[in-house]
Formats: C-alpha cells, structure tokens, sequence
C-alpha cells in the first residue's frame, strides 16, 4: 500500500516535472502567428538544408561528396570549367572574375559540397539558362553535326586535294598546248580547239616569237 | 560551284532571317515552367520569402540594382502598377548590389512593393538573369508567363499583366 502511495507520488512528480519541459517543446514545433510572420517573414531554413529550389529540379544528389577540401575544389574547378559565364562573351565561369561568375562558382561548390554529380550540376544551370551554359554541347540531337561535321568536312577536303593532285591541271595542259604549237615542233595542233579561252595567248605567242600566221 | 551554292545559300537565309534579332537576348527557357522555388531574404535582413509561397496570386519579381539606370527610370511605373493591381505580388530582388544602398535608395524614392537581397546570387542564377533590369511575369499557379529585358512603363506593364492574370 505504502508503495502503490509512493509509486503514484513518483508519477505525479515525473509528469509536473515534463509537463513544462513538453509545453516548451509544444511551443518550438509550434507554427508562428501570421501577425510574427508578417513582420519578420518565414523562420530561415536551417544552414545545411537542400534547398527546395534545387530539390524540385534535381531530387536527391546522385553523387558523393569529395573527401577533402583540395577535392571539392579540383572538382568545381572543372565542373565550371563546363559552364559558361552568361554576363562576358564565350569565357568558362571558372576563368572570369565576374561578379555573376564568381556567384556561379558559389552555387556549383554549394551543390558539390550537398553530394550533387556533374551532370546534375550542369541540368541545374542549364534549366535556367538553356543549354547555352554549357561550354560544350551534349552529343544529342542537332549537336551531334557540331561533333561530327567538321570530321566530315575535312575528310571532304582531303579526298578533293588527293582528287586534284592527281588530274592535271588545266594550266599545264595550257603549258603543253603552246610548247606543241612552238615553232619547229610543227605547231600542228590548234590550241583554240582545246580550249577557247588560250586562243587569243596563243595568238600573242606566235605573234611576239613571230610565227603568226 | 554547285556544292560552294549548296553551302552559301543556306546560311544567307539563316542570317536574313535573324537579322533583325537582338544577339544577346536568348529567350529563356524558363517560359511556361514553374518559377524557381527560391528562398528570398528581405532587405533587413530578418526574414525570408519563398517563391512558392507567391502562388494563388499573379506576381511580378523585377530584378534591379542602384547602380543601373534604366531600373530606376521602371521604379516608378512598377510603383504605380502596384498601387493600380493590388491582387498582383510585386516585389523587387537586389541583383549585384548591396541591401544597404538598396533601403537607401527606396527610403529615398518610396516604394510600393518589397525588395529582397540575393548576396548568394542563387535567385538571379535559379532565374537565369544576364542583367538587369530584367522582370518575370508570373500567373496564379507560379508558371513563369514571359521574362522582359530592359526598362518597363505603364502600358509595357499592362500588357503582360493582362496575361499573367487570366
């Protein structure tokens, strides 16, 4: 009986004691009044919080998180070696002391330090800004002439000066047409039929060596 | 002669026909898409607004900054719109430019709407501003309607409007 007593004062004791200590946390997990709100705006987001921006783009970060501090920064070196700087002309963000490019730089060791990849980095940016941020464009789509056409293109003109080298050309054959027709050698072809054009040369020819006709 | 024609003429009409567009406007993909959900800090400093928190009604976010002239020039239209469309959010985002010149600034001018820091530049990197000033017009739902480049006035003002609060 005695302990029954003593085991109801315990409790009693033990819920006076939580009782304040429950209220105090009713009270943090409690939302604010509209009038706190509206004069101080939303509580901040605690500092290592995703940021709703970043998870609505992106979801959760496929990536892990560089072990030390020269890691990260090799990686968001290169990562904005990728991105373009959107305030100067064709200049990576990670080569530009731009206000905006520095502030870019911020926001790719922001995401790198949060365990987002390069590919999720660069889909970040380029939902903002369009595929234009990328310094180098993906291999899809249209792109893939932007790889693949300059390949194409000097194959192209190598096989056209291999082709040329190997015809002879309408000078030299010019060049044999007027050595035939030299005196002495003839001169029993006529240039004019070859070609046109060497007619009136031929025709100087003769006249200055003084074979004209 | 044939293949030199080929190659020409297609980029002969490819310029005649964005000769008349300006180089450095690039249109934004963030047309017809959710408005970036960014947490904003007011100009004190004591507070913060997401940008979800903007839908239910049309809002207006004009990035701007002290030291550029043709945003103080739309300062007074975009203070005149907020007075003329109370159900439309406007609010102001400090681009590149302190939170102290920009209360200077407003307390000197008056303002009819709030202007908020961005010292990270992840709002202005999450719109995708090149500089300012530049406005996005935003609908009931937080669907991004149109991005304008460069000062606004009252009917430039109206008419996007029109749009982002159908």
């Amino acid at each position: 009986m005695k302990n029954e007593l003593r085991t109801v004062l315990y409790a009693a004791l033990t819920l006076g004691l939580l009782l304040p200590a429950g209220g105090a946390l009713a009270q943090e997990t409690q939302k604010l009044s509209p009038e706190v709100i509206a004069v101080l705006g939303e509580p901040d987001a605690p500092l290592n919080a995703l940021d709703a921006d970043v998870v609505a783009v992106l979801g959760s970060p496929a990536g892990v998180v560089p072990g030390s501090a020269d890691a990260v920064g090799a990686l968001v070196a290169d990562i904005g070696s990728k991105l373009r700087c959107p305030v100067c002309q064709g200049v990576a963000i990670s080569d530009s002391p731009a206000g905006m490019a520095v502030k870019m730089r911020g926001q790719v060791k922001d995401l790198v330090t949060k365990g987002y990849n390069e590919e999720q980095i660069l889909t970040y940016f380029e939902r903002s800004y369009g595929e234009f941020v990328r310094l180098e464009p993906p291999m899809r789509g249209l792109n893939l002439l932007v790889w693949l056409l300059p390949v194409v293109v000097l194959l192209a003109g190598a096989g056209l000066v291999i082709m040329k080298a190997r015809r002879p050309t309408t000078a030299t054959v010019a060049v044999s047409v007027s050595e035939r027709a030299a005196p002495g050698e003839g001169g029993s072809v006529k240039a004019a039929e070859v070609d046109p054009a060497l007619a009136k040369y031929l025709e100087r020819i003769r006249r200055d060596s003084g074979t004209a006709s | 002669m044939a293949a030199g024609l080929a190659v020409t003429f297609p980029l002969l009409a490819l310029l005649l026909l964005n000769i008349g567009r300006n180089p450095s406007a690039i249109n934004s993909p963030l047309i017809q898409k959710p408005a970036p959900d960014v947490r904003l800090k007011n100009l004190a400093g004591q507070g913060s607004l997401q940008i979800s928190s903007l839908r239910g009604r049309p809002a207006v976010v004009n990035f701007w900054a002290t030291w550029c002239i043709p945003c103080i020039q739309e300062h007074a239209a975009l203070t005149r719109a907020a007075r003329v469309y109370p159900d439309v959010t406007f609010l102001g985002v400090v681009y590149e430019d302190t939170a102290e010149n920009a209360a200077a600034f407003l307390a000197q001018r008056g303002s009819a709407y709030n202007s908020y820091t961005d010292d990270d530049g992840k709002a202005a990197i999450a719109f995708g501003v090149y500089g300012v000033p530049e406005t996005f017009f935003i609908d009931a739902k937080g669907t991004i309607i149109e991005k304008y480049v460069g000062p606004l006035d009252d009917e430039l003002i109206r008419e996007r409007l029109a749009a982002a609060r159908k």
